[in-house]
């Protein structure tokens, strides 16, 4: 999943940066708004899912930019800014951010509204791809990786066999398959799949993803980032279409 | 101010006047009477003159027939002045007077002219007559000499009646004129200190509006004595400076609050960033960093709110705060009940309105019932009640938690304070002083004090908990 990050402040965009990366999540930066927006022309290397948006910029105002990229396409905005007063929130949503993050934000919560504006919002088509080659994530998952989500039948076909796949394995692998490469974090599954915020379902996180990983028998599939959650992994495109290197390309 | 220097105004006048108005007066009295006693004296001498031929030449046809002129001349006198005259021998003894019951001239009242007559000398100068001295009477004797001897005494006793009641009109008048100069100087009197005290009034006025949160407030430039008027441009200058140190104070907190959050947001991805690689078992530490740095935000959040609330505006109409305080204790109750603490509202029936702004009398509320939720322990009781008296409607927050003892009640509502057997709750130590400060723009106060004991619950003995009240003008 690609995301554009408009920070100033160099230390704090290093460290997000950083954080971002380890999460799976490709991450461009830019300092200022005329560079977030010259970033948002389209590269070839597939539309942005959303923007991280500091307000306090050093050339335009970022409530201002935030209009402008709205004004572009439909890339959601999420503002992460140090101004916390109600007025700032308030006229920072009414210009069309779809959400706002008060600095210092805990990263679970940046993160978790990371992914729940990206699910809200359709990924746009990158037109710097001709629509016949444009692929939905699970057609991709499934010419990468030959794993199909049947959601009717809540089971999945690995190469065409299927495999039958208790409730919560069937939820947990369909959360990961939502963004192949994207770290998942721990917490999230837990809310998403167990609906709980309770820390001792961790364990029966990893049986759970222990038995899906048995029963799929892919190796390396499901890959644990230490720390954080885990990821679908995709092998590498075995064409020569010019994929970048991150972990996540494409839409998502 | 105003009474006293009208007063020593007044009375500067009021001894002028007397200083003037009295020598006048009798100056006023002494001439009237100097024109009496000349006329009289006029009249003694001419008498006098009447007499001296006919005494001095005694005997003759022509003396006995001025002696009956004279007489005739007297008694017309007398007719027609009504003051007695007569002309007397030297040994007191009338050869003719009016009226004839007059005997002796060497006693009674005329005694002292007439021996000074008989010395050869005209009697005049008599004590001064005053408008009170009933029935005083001007006595003018004229000694009659032939041939360089007293032969005779003229006497009149002029009435003073006349005089008396001339004196006290001219007395009248004076008092009168005396009057309306009163008059006139108190009028001056009172624009002279509405003149000097008009800038004074207004500086109070607006060193009173500066006092309680009105920093924009300034004297208008007025009229006054030049003094007063720089005093006034002066205060200005200072309360520019006053507003402009606060501001600048106001700015930095919140600058500080807010170029703080970057570094601490780069801080805490860091720290996220190295719990990832740390091994299994450290994720109390980590927890505990995390909580640190949510606990440093709202630390950051609570100043910037201080910082906003002391630029808050005291603007503010009539509020019901009735319902305010419904509202309020309405959406504190489920975290209440959540902590196993009652939240109880007693207001009366009918609206209270006070003067404040409801959002900030809201958000000031909020912090007070925070707090009170806060430190009472699982199993008490908050209560919120609403009550007024004539000048003021005051919101009660009452706990059953552990109160505050003499000295903490001194410093309970400082900034950063925070109770030293509390010293390891949640919060910033913010929240009561931003309520304060809130309160204080629309001309509220925050009071402490201990809870009367057995004023609930049965009374366990001892002050337990804490009454904060919430006080705003009525409206």
């Amino acid at each position: 999943m690609r995301l554009l990050l408009v920070e100033d402040d160099d230390h704090v965009a290093a460290a997000l940066v950083t954080v971002l990366t380890k999460h799976g999540f490709e991450v461009r930066h830019a300092r200022t708004g005329n560079e977030a927006l010259d970033a948002l022309v389209p590269d070839g290397r597939g539309p942005y899912r959303v923007v991280l948006l500091d307000l306090g910029l050093p050339d335009r105002d970022g409530f201002d930019v935030c209009g402008q990229i709205r004004h572009r396409g439909g890339i959601p905005v999420i503002m992460v800014t140090a101004r916390s007063d109600i007025n700032s929130r308030i006229h920072g949503l009414n210009l069309g951010a779809d959400d706002y993050v008060v600095k210092p934000y805990d990263m679970g919560e940046l993160l978790a509204r990371i992914h729940a504006v990206a699910r809200r919002g359709v990924a746009p088509a990158d037109p710097g791809v001709p629509p016949a080659e444009r692929e939905t994530t699970a057609a991709r998952l499934s010419r990468l990786s030959g794993l199909v989500l049947d959601a009717d039948a809540r089971r999945a076909l690995v190469h065409g066999r299927p495999v039958a796949l208790t409730r919560k394995e069937y939820d947990l692998l369909g959360l990961l398959a939502q963004s192949p490469g994207v770290v998942i974090r721990r917490e999230q599954i837990i809310s998403e799949v167990w609906r709980s915020s309770w820390e001792g379902t961790a364990r029966t996180l990893e049986v759970h993803v222990a038995s899906l990983r048995q029963k799929l028998a892919v190796p390396s599939l499901i890959e644990t980032v230490r720390g954080i959650g885990y990821r679908l992994v995709l092998p590498p495109e075995p064409t020569e279409r010019a994929e970048p290197a991150g972990p996540g390309p494409g839409p998502g | 101010m105003r009474t006293r220097l009208l007063g020593i105004l007044l009375a500067l006048m009021a001894c002028v006047l007397v200083a003037l108005g009295l020598p006048l007066a009798v100056s006023e009295a002494a001439a009237g009477q100097q024109q009496v006693l000349v006329d009289r004296m006029d009249d003694t001498a001419r008498f006098a003159e009447l007499a001296q031929n006919p005494l001095g030449q005694s005997g003759t046809a022509t003396a006995t027939e001025q002696l009956r002129t004279l007489d005739s001349e007297t008694e017309r006198y007398y007719d027609v002045y009504g003051s007695p005259v007569g002309v007397f021998e030297l040994d007191g003894q009338p050869l003719t007077a009016d009226p004839v019951s007059w005997t002796d001239a060497d006693r009674g009242i005329s005694a002292r002219a007439f021996s000074e007559a008989l010395d050869g000398r005209r009697s005049a100068n008599p004590a001064q007559v005053w408008p009170w001295q009933t029935g005083r009477m001007l006595v003018v004797a004229s000694p009659v000499v032939w041939d360089g001897d007293v032969v005779a005494v003229v006497v009149t006793e002029a009435p003073t009646d006349a005089l008396r009641a001339l004196e006290l009109r001219e007395w009248l008048v004076l008092a009168g004129g005396e009057a309306a100069a009163v008059l006139v100087a108190v009028a001056a009197a009172a624009l002279l200190t509405g003149w000097v005290l008009r800038p004074v009034q207004d500086l109070d006025k607006v060193a009173h509006d500066i006092a309680t949160g009105r920093l924009a407030s300034r004297v208008a430039p007025a009229g006054g004595p030049p003094e007063l008027r720089r005093l006034a441009r002066a205060f200005n200058e200072m309360a520019d400076h006053v507003e402009l140190v606060l501001d600048q104070q106001r700015a930095f907190v919140a600058d500080a609050s807010h170029q703080l959050r970057n570094p601490l947001a780069a801080l805490m991805l860091r720290v996220e960033l190295m719990g990832m690689e740390l091994p299994e078992g450290t994720e109390a530490e980590l927890a505990g960093v995390r909580v640190e740095g949510r606990r440093l935000a709202q630390v950051l959040d609570d100043l910037l709110g201080l910082a906003v609330a002391e630029h808050a505006s005291p603007a503010g109409g009539p509020t019901d705060l009735v319902r305010l305080a419904v509202e309020r204790a309405d959406g504190w109750r489920p975290l209440g009940l959540e902590r196993g603490v009652e939240l109880r509202c007693e207001v009366p029936d009918q609206p209270l309105l006070g003067l404040a702004e409801p959002v900030a009398f809201g958000s000031a509320l909020d912090a007070v019932v925070d707090n009170a939720l806060k430190f009472t322990p699982r199993g008490g009781r908050v209560t919120v009640s609403v009550t007024a008296d004539a000048d003021q409607v005051a919101v009660a927050v009452a706990d059953t938690g552990p109160g505050i003892t003499e000295e903490e009640r001194e410093r309970i509502g400082d900034r950063f304070w925070r109770s030293p057997r509390q010293q390891n709750s949640e919060g910033s130590g913010l929240g009561l002083s931003i309520a304060r400060t809130l309160l204080a723009a629309s001309g509220g106060t925050l009071t402490f004090a201990p809870r009367e004991p057995g004023a609930e619950a049965g009374g366990t003995g001892g002050p337990t908990g804490l009454v904060v009240t919430l006080a705003v003008p009525r409206a």
